[in-house]
């Protein structure tokens, strides 16, 4: 790892996370806006999918543990666990998903709600209280990082649209 | 403490909350003497924001210091102290520039931090008896000796009066310019009477209200009325075909035609029709990444088809975002305490915090004279 890394700390690099996904939603909706092919909102659906997978698994191994270490808050980091299980659930289903369009498109919406509220709370409060807390987020990037490039390495390449 | 809690589209309520209290050593407490109902509310009031059910709304305030953090040194209990409408931690990089509309640390993920704003962060509103202040040394501003005489003209200094400023210095405006302007809301009036204040020759505000044209007149504006004919005829005929120097938005992306009909691309496609060649416009009015509840398909995607193509054949330039609003406030007050301006002029109603919600429904309606509205919880 030679290159500087450019995220500031923790909370930057996951939250890079949020951002990237938050804008494939977006792209998903406008692909059913626009009626495209299922197979192409399927390639996008899978990318989610493992964008999502590959973050709620750094969270959970390295963030999340110390960020309940450090603040003490078990009950919030309890409930975050709790929405990352809720959303692998729907994961699972969209991953195991063969059939019809209409069944993607509520899972993928579903999938976004359940998100959409996740990020927030993340963002007001977890974030939040880790930055305010006596932690090392600037040295917990480096983890997070290596971490997350063994998972993309692990789950295999990003689907594109040739190969499905 | 009482407070104004949103609970779902044009559903507010003056409810008994717990109170607001220092959190952490930096915060500041204040009592609420002052605040204002923003049109930008409005946007949540209607539900067209991401707007979370039980929080506390209103980002427009000032009032008494009650209390102070251990970590506070600047700031005394019985300061009177307006505070801005973003928070910023006065630390990070963007802060340190002067950008505490951009702050980096106050909310994670997202640019910038807002008193009871959607997507702006934890912080609940001033439309409440009590509000607490994070990092009051640096947000506070401590008002002139007259404050409590002037209150209703200092307040504006929480947005709406730097946000107008900020609209003009987004444009570039300068001494002799031509300025036009779209929205005669209280950021349109205020935007009209900086760029009055800089010296500029040539003052048009367009807005489909005439209550409201009719304070813009008063300022020495020429008032264009959208509902009586072409506004980009008007305002080239005013301009000897050439169009202004320089244009300001201030409506957003709620904005409307004559029919009241939502048409989110029309302020900005009759800016880059209505200014100059090398013209330069400022953006203030709201406009969002998505726009979920809107009718048309490019709204909701946060996007609106604009005439680039004639944007850049004019060599126009662009200035967007909200306003810093630390970055003038304390220059904006001193124009109040010597009498050379008085944002107050724009108030249609002084109100206690129990008349909120009336004032929510009449203010969203537009109703004829409902401009702008101080609510006192104090009272």
């Amino acid at each position: 790892m030679k290159e500087p890394i450019a995220f500031d700390d923790a909370a930057d690099l996951l939250d890079a996370d949020h951002k990237a996904v938050k804008t494939m939603f977006m792209e998903y909706t406008a692909l059913c806006e626009d009626g495209a092919p299922a197979a192409v909102k399927r390639v996008l659906a899978q990318r989610i999918c493992l964008a999502l997978l590959v973050h709620a698994q750094i969270e959970e191994e390295i963030f999340y543990p110390q960020v309940r270490e450090a603040t003490g808050d078990e009950v919030l980091i309890d409930e975050a666990m709790q929405e990352h299980a809720e959303a692998k659930a729907v994961i699972a289903r969209i991953q195991a998903m063969k059939g019809s369009d209409a069944k993607l498109d509520a899972a993928v919406k579903q999938l976004d709600a359940l998100i959409e509220q996740h990020v927030l709370e993340e963002r007001e409060q977890i974030f939040l209280n880790a930055r305010q807390a006596a932690l090392d987020l600037r040295g917990m990037t480096r983890q997070l990082l290596k971490r997350q490039q063994d998972l993309k390495e692990k789950f295999g390449a990003i689907p594109t649209l040739e190969a499905a | 403490m009482k407070a104004l809690v949103y609970n779902g589209p044009r559903d507010v309520s003056v409810n008994e909350v717990p109170d607001a209290k220092i959190e952490r050593a930096t915060d500041v407490l204040v009592q609420v003497t002052s605040t204002n109902i923003c049109g930008s509310d409005l946007h949540m009031y209607e539900g067209r924001t991401g707007m979370q059910p039980g929080r506390i709304l209103g980002h427009e305030s000032l009032g008494v210091v009650i209390e102070v953090g251990a970590a506070v040194d600047r700031i005394k209990v019985g300061d009177r102290v307006c505070l801005p409408f973003n928070i910023g931690c006065g630390f990070c990089a963007n802060c340190e520039k002067g950008l505490s509309g951009y702050c980096l640390t106050v909310n994670p993920g997202s640019a910038g931090g807002a008193y009871g704003f959607a997507g702006m962060g934890p912080y609940s509103g001033g439309q409440a008896e009590f509000l607490r202040v994070p990092y009051g040394d640096f947000n506070c501003l401590v008002l002139p000796r007259d404050a409590e005489e002037k209150e209703s003209d200092y307040v504006m200094l929480s947005d709406i009066f730097p946000t107008g400023y900020h609209a003009t210095e987004l444009a570039g405006v300068q001494p002799g310019d031509s300025v036009v302007i779209y929205g005669a809301g209280p950021v349109g009036l205020m935007a009209a009477c900086s760029a009055t204040l800089k010296g500029a020759s040539l003052v048009m505000v367009v807005d489909a209200h005439k209550d409201r044209l009719r304070l813009a007149e008063k300022l020495g504006a020429i008032g264009i009325d959208n509902t009586d004919g072409d506004v980009v005829e008007r305002v080239l005929e005013l301009t000897g075909g050439k169009g202004a120097d320089r244009g300001c938005e201030c409506v957003g992306y709620q904005c409307c035609n004559m029919h009241r009909e939502e048409v989110p691309n029309l302020t900005m496609n009759n800016l880059v029709k209505t200014v100059k060649a090398t013209g330069r416009i400022g953006v203030v009015g709201v406009f969002l990444p998505e726009d979920p509840g809107a009718a048309d398909k490019l709204a909701r995607r946060g996007q609106i088809a604009f005439d680039f193509g004639q944007f850049w054949f004019k060599g126009q330039s662009m200035g967007t975002g909200q306003a810093n609003v630390k970055a003038y406030n304390r220059q904006l007050s001193r124009l109040i305490e010597h009498d050379k301006v008085k944002p107050s002029w724009i108030v249609s109603h002084e109100l206690p915090l129990a008349e909120a919600p009336s004032a929510y429904a009449s203010f969203d309606k537009r109703e004829n004279g409902w401009t702008k509205v101080v609510l006192k919880p104090g009272q």
